[in-house]
């Protein structure tokens, strides 16, 4: 099952139009005030969950885009992830891709600070809903000082300059730190090689 | 007066009445908002109960009402208060984070577009993919 969730503060007005467009068969969810991220500790889009039949993440915290995207001065994405999960819905715990990276290890559970910006990052988001942006970007601003790690929150905020605005900034900053990029390699694709859809990670 | 005390997505509108500068509120309101029973026993998120002993020799939790921000504090819920707006946020809870770290998916409870429940506990024995995207 894949739920496609939508961390957009704006909800329908925002992210509906991009649903309608994809016109896929999987469940999606307008998730406003980015309960996901806030659960599983994720500090960007796109980024994915993997979850096994007992509940258990088994994959969390990828760069893991459907597609090459191509914008003015900028190229990012990828078309190849979908092979990754495809091998798991075949073999499950057997998957190479299981196997090869222990979730465990990259958990990340949230400080104090992070717990702390997310009360906050909430805040915000009521105060949006109810139209008073001044003190939803207070309250957002707030939660990005104290979890500057998430780019979610960053890039929901820079939207009270305008969408353009936002994409901008975030492209300009992405560029900029090019030799930190803020994903892991993806172990099976970066690190690591694919072989007949077989994992080598060269051990 | 009334508190607007917010947790994940919800706002509850919640009765308060400030004693000493601080906000007691209805124990059973809270426990709708936050998963949490208040037992005599104390806070319980499922078969796990924090005791909710005085503070400062003061009673935090009583006839049904809570000190909101003492339970909060005595709970590890970080809290943000807009008091011009009478809004309380409290952040999460440390059972849940706990929980997490052990590997295990948090459940949640959101919408699809035509207002139906998604939650992960709905896909039990399935495989489930998460994939967040944003339009920003």
């Amino acid at each position: 099952m894949v739920i496609g969730v939508a961390e957009d503060t704006g909800g329908e007005a925002a992210a509906g139009q991009f649903i309608d467009a994809v016109a896929s068969t999987y469940v999606h969810v307008i998730d406003e005030a980015h309960v996901i991220s806030s659960l599983y500790n994720l500090v960007n889009v796109p980024s994915t969950v993997w979850i096994d039949e007992r509940g258990q993440v088994v994959r969390i915290d990828e760069g893991s885009y459907a597609a090459k995207h191509a914008l003015p001065g900028i190229a990012f994405g990828r078309d190849d992830y979908v092979t990754l999960v495809r091998d798991w819905v075949a073999n499950g715990a057997d998957s190479a891709f299981v196997k090869a990276r222990s979730a465990r290890q990259h958990l990340r559970v949230q400080t104090d600070d992070e717990c702390l910006a997310e009360a906050n990052f909430n805040l915000g988001v009521y105060f949006q809903r109810r139209k008073q942006r001044d003190k939803a970007s207070f309250y957002m601003q707030a939660a990005a000082r104290l979890k500057p790690d998430s780019w979610n929150y960053h890039r929901q905020d820079w939207i009270f300059d305008g969408e353009d605005a936002a994409r901008s900034r975030w492209q300009k900053r992405r560029a900029s730190r090019a030799e930190h990029d803020y994903y892991q390699p993806i172990v099976g694709l970066d690190n690591g090689k694919l072989d007949n859809g077989k994992l080598d990670n060269g051990k | 007066m009334t508190l607007t005390v917010i947790y994940n997505d919800q706002a509850l509108s919640i009765e308060a009445q400030m004693v000493n500068g601080e906000a007691w509120v209805n124990a059973s309101a809270m426990a709708d908002l936050t998963g949490f029973e208040f037992k005599p026993e104390g806070a319980c998120y499922g078969s796990v109960c924090i005791p909710l002993p005085p503070v400062k020799g003061q009673v935090i939790h009583a006839n049904g009402a809570l000190n909101l921000p003492a339970v909060a504090t005595r709970l590890g819920q970080a809290m943000v208060a807009d008091d011009e707006a009478g809004v309380i946020s409290l952040g999460p809870i440390p059972e849940v984070r706990q929980r997490f770290a052990e590997g295990q998916a948090p459940d949640f409870n959101l919408q699809d577009r035509q207002g139906k429940p998604v939650s992960l506990s709905m896909y039990k024995d399935k495989k489930v993919i998460l994939m967040t995207w944003a339009s920003w």
